[in-house]
């Protein structure tokens, strides 16, 4: 399988399988973050192609976890998007953070 | 397949706003992308010849060659807009007294009758307490009287600001008194003192008689507003009115209500307001379901009486919201700004620090709640135990590390993230760890919802808007069509 | 610099002098020429030279013995009591490189720059003579001085270890005065180079670095170096560590007007500690003119951006000027900012002018704006 597919179980929970080429672990993971207060997540596997990814009710109405998980994948495209902009700035990020925190030594230097 | 990159990307974060798009860098400097804009941003489909291109680069989001140039740019801002990290703990809380003469309805300091004076702070921990003090390599120390009502306990109000002017001659910090008062117990005494060693005064009044009275209500029973009004008055005449502010709290009672409280303050002679929202944690339960309100209830409290006090000074009323002004200098300048409650890292106890009645010393208010109860979390120590033990313990480490919106979940990758804070302490109370969870955080959502009315704002905004959101920053008010006065001034 | 034309009779070395009316000491006399407008000639002996007018020629010529004659023909009245004036042997010009009454003196330092700006007024080219020593020599002769030199160039800092032995000249020979340094601030990414500037100055020396554009991109593109705008950049943050006051000066063309208020933005996220601001009409000699068609934006067209870029910086609490801009061409609201930049020597004004009641407030032109003006240049009466 290649592509992400939704299956509906009969114990009214939703079976999500994602394909990892295209939604990283992270971008699962900080996207879970933002959902556990309103349905049960449960991340089955996490696999060479494919994650899965279960969702059930905490409530009575089971049309909520449907909309949910539409929510859950349109969310996952921006989380997916922090990801890669992180991975390419990261380097960067640091270099900035040490530079903004060791400021003065060349003063020194030309003190000397 | 992504094309040929026409340019790289420096560290930013994005947030999607009403059909546009946020992003925000490390230096606190932003941009509002169309999402069609935002979409070309990010698949590398923007051309030098755009102009927006230009404005991303300018704005240190995008580099083309090397990124030396961007990496010391963006460094100094950051290191600017974390430079309040540079002093420590300035703010110093001294609650000489617990007891008061009001039984306020949200008070959280459960408070012990006037008459009670086994709850005041002794002179020799007050000693205690400024010798403590004036340990910071703060080069500025800010000591706060709190209480219940300090004036209750004036002789140790008196005592600690004399014994710190006197150890000042010492240190020669730059050095500043503020008393919470409610002002319904003032003297010409007090106010005397309060003259001679230049000290400011911070009252609490919620508005017009009808809401005031509502929660701020004296030990008869009967609404306080008349005593402090006459307080108010008689200090305002000894002190002049510069030297006092006020802190309003948003009642129930006050929701919907923000203009006719503005109405008030400016009728009283102040030229600013806090619209500042309950503290539900240690409130009495019995009144919880009277006064609370949703934080949905709060936030459009807050936008309609901040538009209020635009249109005011847009009418020539100079008068100033102070939520808004910290969080519009947050966003529109590249300085830092001291405030406790929102700060990354946390405030609490880096920033201020409060030491209780009998001695103990707290990084937040809240922790002197909890303690009674039981839980010493966010308890430092004793004034006994000396400067090191403290301000290097524990419990201000474990406080601070935890509170860093840069790793905290959710917030590291905000858009918001460099304007915000993490409050530890309410994340605790609320929520029953350090951390928090932020998608069903009250603090978080009250935040993110005011910052996002004040982006509009500035987006949205006239330039005579723009100069009044300036003037609140910087407290000049440059008027275009009259610049030969302005330039006069200077 | 102002000139007069002359011719010199007697001259046989160059002359560097102070101008006198009245007789001076004796032993003075070595640092003075004397201006001779008077029929009777007392003793001039020790003088560097007389200058007289044109008609007076003769009649002095037969007198003075052994003392070189300047004669000029014209603008005798415009020499002041201790102006400067210099001679270059063989030149038929009397140059005045310090006037007592102008408010725009400096110490012009070289000719030469590292930098190739598209609207240099200066073509930048190698000092044909010894600058450093002839401005010793100048510091010397203006003592006690103005209250404010600039220092120029061409580009003051390439003269490195030089440029902190005139400041310090200065500092000695001239306590009062307040020197304003103008440079590209590229040397300044150096930070041993601010160290010593700080130290020979002591506080009594401003920096105007010159920026031009927000990006790297269209500042190097205009200063003809890449490179440029990251020194620049460095530059200033080095002056601000050693605790200068800063000037960013921005000369205002077709090539960068358009964004004027994202470069107002930009100086205040980026040198917040920047003093003052001021923005630049164009002066079209040398280079500026040769790449004039590249250059040229009448003001008139750049006002809204102008005028937002000012409200941006003064609502940010900077100090704002425009300088060589006629009020005509700029919105009225940016009138007081307006500031009568140009030397008094090459500063003029259109014949149309003369009807117009804001004229003495008005900066007026450079002389080189017989070469282009804006079309929008009208009297204003109120």
């Amino acid at each position: 399988m290649d592509s992400n597919n939704i299956e509906y179980m009969n114990d009214g929970s939703i079976n999500l399988n994602l394909d990892v080429k295209l939604y990283s672990r992270d971008a699962i993971l900080n996207t879970t973050y933002r959902f556990t207060h309103k349905c049960y997540i449960n991340l089955q596997k996490y696999e060479e192609k494919t994650a899965l990814i279960v969702f059930s009710q905490k409530n009575e109405n089971n049309r909520d976890i449907e909309l949910l998980v539409k929510e859950f994948l349109n969310e996952l495209i921006d989380q997916q998007l922090r990801v890669d902009i992180n991975n390419e700035t990261k380097d960067i990020r640091k270099m900035i953070i040490s530079e903004a925190f060791a400021p003065l030594e060349n003063i020194n230097e030309s003190e000397k | 397949m992504k094309n040929q990159k026409k340019y790289k990307f420096l560290p930013f974060n994005f947030m999607r706003l009403n059909g546009s798009t946020l992003v925000t860098n490390m230096g606190g400097d932003f941009q509002i992308l169309s999402n069609e804009t935002f979409d070309k941003f990010i698949n590398y489909n923007i051309c030098p010849t755009d102009s927006i291109y230009l404005d991303l680069k300018a704005k240190q989001f995008i580099y083309n060659n090397s990124p030396n140039l961007p990496i010391q740019l963006l460094a100094t801002q950051y290191r600017t807009k974390k430079s309040f990290l540079r002093n420590f703990t300035g703010l110093h809380m001294v609650v000489v007294t617990i007891r008061c003469n009001q039984k306020c309805k949200y008070c959280q300091v459960s408070s012990e009758d006037s008459d009670a004076n086994e709850y005041d702070m002794t002179p020799e921990t007050a000693k205690k307490c400024v010798d403590l003090i004036f340990n910071t390599p703060s080069p500025y120390i800010k000591i706060e009287f709190q209480g219940g009502e300090p004036l209750l306990n004036f002789g140790v109000v008196k005592y600690i600001i004399e014994y710190a002017e006197e150890q000042n001659h010492k240190y020669d910090k730059k050095l500043e008194f503020v008393i919470c008062t409610n002002l319904s117990s003032t003297n010409e005494e007090q106010l005397e003192f309060c003259k001679i060693h230049n000290i400011y005064i911070s009252t609490s009044l919620d508005g017009p008689a009808k809401i005031h009275n509502q929660n701020r209500i004296m030990e008869n029973k009967c609404g306080s507003y008349k005593e402090v009004i006459k307080g108010l008055q008689k200090a305002q005449s000894v002190l002049g009115k510069d030297k006092i502010s006020a802190l309003m709290t948003t009642t129930r009672a006050s929701l919907g209500k923000f203009p006719e409280i503005v109405d008030e303050y400016i009728s009283l002679g102040f030229n600013s307001i806090f619209f500042r929202s309950l503290n539900p944690y240690g409130m009495a339960r019995k009144y919880q379901e009277i006064i609370s309100y949703t934080t949905e209830e709060f936030v459009s409290s807050y936008c309609q009486g901040l538009d209020y006090i635009i249109d005011l000074n847009l009418e020539g009323t100079l008068f100033i919201e102070e939520y808004a002004r910290l969080l519009f200098k947050r966003i529109l300048t590249p300085f830092a700004t001291g405030f406790v409650d929102l700060q990354s890292p946390t405030g609490a106890g880096i920033g201020g620090a409060i030491y209780d009645y009998d001695g103990r010393v707290f990084v937040a208010d809240e922790g002197r709640m909890l303690a009674r109860k039981g839980d010493t979390q966010f308890l430092m120590g004793h004034v006994d135990d000396g400067y090191k033990t403290l301000f290097g313990g524990d419990v201000i480490r474990q406080t601070v590390a935890s509170s860093c919106v840069e790793c905290l979940p959710q917030c590291c990758d905000c858009a918001f993230q460099i304007w915000c804070g993490a409050d530890p302490v309410r994340n605790y109370t609320t929520q029953g760890d350090l951390i928090g969870y932020r998608p069903t955080n009250e603090f978080c959502k009250k935040n993110m919802a005011l910052i996002k009315y004040l982006l509009k704002k500035i987006h949205n905004a006239h330039d005579e808007v723009l100069d009044v959101i300036w003037s609140w920053i910087t407290g000049t008010c440059i008027n275009l069509n009259n610049l030969s006065e302005t330039a006069e001034n200077k | 610099m102002r000139r007069l034309k002359c011719y010199t009779l007697g001259l046989n070395k160059p002359i560097l002098a102070k101008v006198t009316h009245n007789t001076q000491k004796r032993k003075l006399r070595s640092d003075y020429v004397l201006l001779a407008k008077e029929k009777r000639l007392g003793n001039c002996k020790g003088y560097q030279a007389v200058i007289v007018e044109e008609a007076r020629a003769e009649i002095y010529g037969e007198k003075l013995k052994n003392l070189p004659l300047i004669v000029v023909s014209d603008g005798l009245d415009e020499l002041n009591e201790h102006d400067v004036v210099q001679i270059i042997t063989n030149a038929n010009e009397l140059l005045i490189p310090y006037e007592c009454q102008s408010p725009h003196n400096g110490l012009f330092l070289t000719s030469s720059c590292n930098s190739r700006c598209v609207m240099c007024p200066q073509k930048p080219k190698p000092d044909s003579e010894d600058r450093v020593r002839f401005n010793k020599r100048l510091i010397e002769l203006i003592a006690p001085g103005p209250e404010y030199l600039t220092l120029s160039g061409g580009e003051p800092t390439l003269l490195g270890e030089q440029l902190i032995y005139l400041i310090e000249a200065c500092r000695n020979k001239l306590p009062q005065t307040k020197l304003m340094l103008l440079t590209n601030g590229r040397k300044l990414k150096e930070i041993s180079f601010v160290n010593k500037l700080a130290r020979a100055s002591q506080g009594y020396l401003a920096v105007a670095v010159a920026l031009y554009a927000d990006t790297d991109l269209e500042h190097d593109k205009i200063v003809g170096a890449s490179g440029a705008f990251e020194e620049a950049l460095k530059g200033c943050n080095n002056l601000a560590l050693y605790g200068f006051q800063i000037e960013i000066r921005i000369v205002i063309m077709e090539l960068n007007y358009m964004r004027l208020p994202q470069l107002a933005d930009f100086i205040y996220r980026n040198l917040t500690y920047v003093s003052h601001i001021a923005l630049m009409g164009l002066e079209l000699q040398e280079l500026a003119k040769e790449n004039l068609e590249k250059i040229w934006i009448d003001p008139y067209q750049y006002q809204s951006q102008l005028l937002e870029a000012c409200h941006l910086l003064l609502r940010r609490g900077f100090r704002v000027s425009i300088y060589n801009h006629q009020l005509c061409t700029i919105p009225q609201q940016l009138w007081p900012l307006s500031r009568k930049s140009i030397s008094t020597w090459k500063n003029i004004y259109l014949p149309i002018c003369e009807k117009c009641q804001e004229k003495p407030n008005c900066g007026g032109f450079f002389t080189s704006a017989l070469t282009r003006h804006s079309e929008h240049i009208l009297p204003i009466n109120i």
